[in-house]
C-alpha cells in the first residue's frame, strides 16, 4: 500500500470515528460545556441560582434559568450529571432546591471536548491562550 | 418585612401552565432570585423562557405525533381545496379515489400552497392545543371541547364552500354537526367528571 493510500485510509477511519463520536454525543455544545464547568466550580453548592450566576459572571451575559434547567435535564438524561433534592425553604415558596453534580462520564466528556477544542485552537495566529488579542509577536 | 411579590400575571402564567408544576425547584429558584432584588422585567423574561423551552421540549418529545398532525391536515386541506376548486363532485360524495384523481390530474401550485398552509395550521393547532391542555385554570379535559368546536366551525366553513357550488343542503349539515358536537361535549364532560372524582 502506498503512503498516500494508507493516509487516505487513516483519514477515512478518523472520519468514521468522528461520526461515531458525534452519534454518541461525546462532544458537548457550548452552553452544556459552560453548565458543566460551572458545576465543577461550585462543587456541592450547585443549584439553579448559583449555576446561572456563575455563567453570567464569567460570560458577561444574562442567562435564563429555564435554559439552564433544560441543559441540565438533557445532561442528566445522558448520564453526565446527577441530582438530589434539598429541603424546601419559605423564601422559595416552600419549594426545594435541586442540587446537581457532575458524574464520571460527564468529567470524561468535558476532558474530551477540552482536548478537541485545544487541538483546534493550537497554531491559530492571534488566538493562542495567554496571548494578547491580535498579538503575533 | 414581607417578601417581594413577583408580577401577578407572570406568576399566574408560570403556575397555571404545567411547566412550573413539573419543575418546582425551577419555580423556587425564580422566586429566590426575585426576592434577591431582580426586576419585574427579569421575572417576565424568565417566565417567557421557561414556557418556550418547555414547549420546545414537549414538541421534540412528540415530534412524530406533530408530524402526523401536520401531514394529516395538509392532505385534508389539499383534497378539500382540490374538490372545491374543480367543483367535483356536483353532489358531496367524499370518495378518496375521486379526490386523489382531482389532486393528480388537476393539481396546481395553489393546491400545494394550500396543503402547506394546512399543514402549518395543523402544526400550530396541535402546539396550541397542547398549551391549552396544559393550563390548570381551564376545564380538566378541554381538548375534546376545543377539538369539537374547531372541527364544527372548520367543517361549517368548508361545507358552506361546497354548498355554494353544489345543491346539498347546508341545514342538513348544521343539524348533523350540532348533534355530533353535543355528543362530543357530553363525552368530554363525562370524561372530566371521571378525572376529577
Amino acid at each position: 500500500m502506498t503512503e498516500s493510500a494508507s493516509r487516505k485510509l487513516l483519514l477515512s477511519a478518523d472520519f468514521f470515528c468522528i461520526i461515531e463520536e458525534m452519534a454518541r454525543g461525546a462532544y458537548l455544545g457550548e452552553f452544556e460545556l459552560m453548565v458543566l464547568l460551572a458545576l465543577m466550580r461550585l462543587d456541592d453548592e450547585a443549584y439553579g441560582v448559583p449555576i446561572s450566576r456563575e455563567i453570567e459572571q464569567r460570560s458577561g451575559r444574562e442567562v435564563a434559568l429555564g435554559s439552564v434547567y433544560a441543559a441540565l435535564e438533557r445532561l442528566e438524561e445522558k448520564g453526565l450529571v446527577a441530582s438530589r433534592l434539598g429541603d424546601p425553604t419559605a423564601e422559595r415558596g416552600g419549594r426545594a432546591k435541586r442540587y446537581f453534580r457532575i458524574t464520571e462520564s460527564g468529567l470524561r466528556d468535558v476532558r474530551q471536548t477540552q482536548r478537541a477544542l485545544v487541538s483546534l485552537w493550537k497554531g491559530l495566529p492571534g488566538l493562542e491562550i495567554g496571548r494578547p488579542k491580535g498579538g503575533i509577536a | 418585612m414581607s417578601p417581594r411579590k413577583p408580577p401577578r400575571l407572570a406568576s399566574w402564567l408560570l403556575n397555571g401552565s404545567g411547566f412550573a408544576r413539573q419543575n418546582p425547584p425551577l419555580a423556587g429558584d425564580l422566586l429566590e432570585e426575585f426576592g434577591n432584588g431582580r426586576s419585574a422585567g427579569w421575572y417576565w423574561r424568565q417566565t417567557a423562557v421557561v414556557i418556550l423551552t418547555g414547549l420546545m421540549r414537549r414538541a421534540s418529545l412528540r415530534r412524530r405525533l406533530l408530524t402526523a398532525y401536520a401531514i394529516g391536515w395538509a392532505a385534508e386541506t389539499a383534497i378539500a381545496f382540490a374538490l372545491w376548486r374543480s367543483h367535483v363532485p356536483r353532489q358531496f360524495h367524499p370518495s378518496g379515489s375521486e379526490a386523489a384523481a382531482v389532486l393528480i390530474f388537476r393539481g396546481s401550485v395553489a393546491v400545494v400552497l394550500i396543503a402547506l398552509a394546512g399543514g402549518l395550521f395543523g402544526l400550530v393547532k396541535a402546539i396550541f392545543g397542547d398549551i391549552y391542555h396544559h393550563f390548570r385554570a381551564l376545564p380538566a379535559n378541554p381538548n375534546m371541547v376545543m377539538i369539537a368546536s374547531e372541527r364544527f366551525i372548520g367543517l361549517l366553513i368548508l361545507y358552506w364552500g361546497f354548498a355554494l357550488f353544489t345543491d346539498t343542503s347546508l341545514w342538513n349539515f348544521v343539524f348533523l354537526q350540532s348533534a355530533w358536537l353535543l355528543w362530543e361535549v357530553g363525552f368530554a364532560l363525562k370524561d372530566s367528571r371521571g378525572v376529577r372524582s
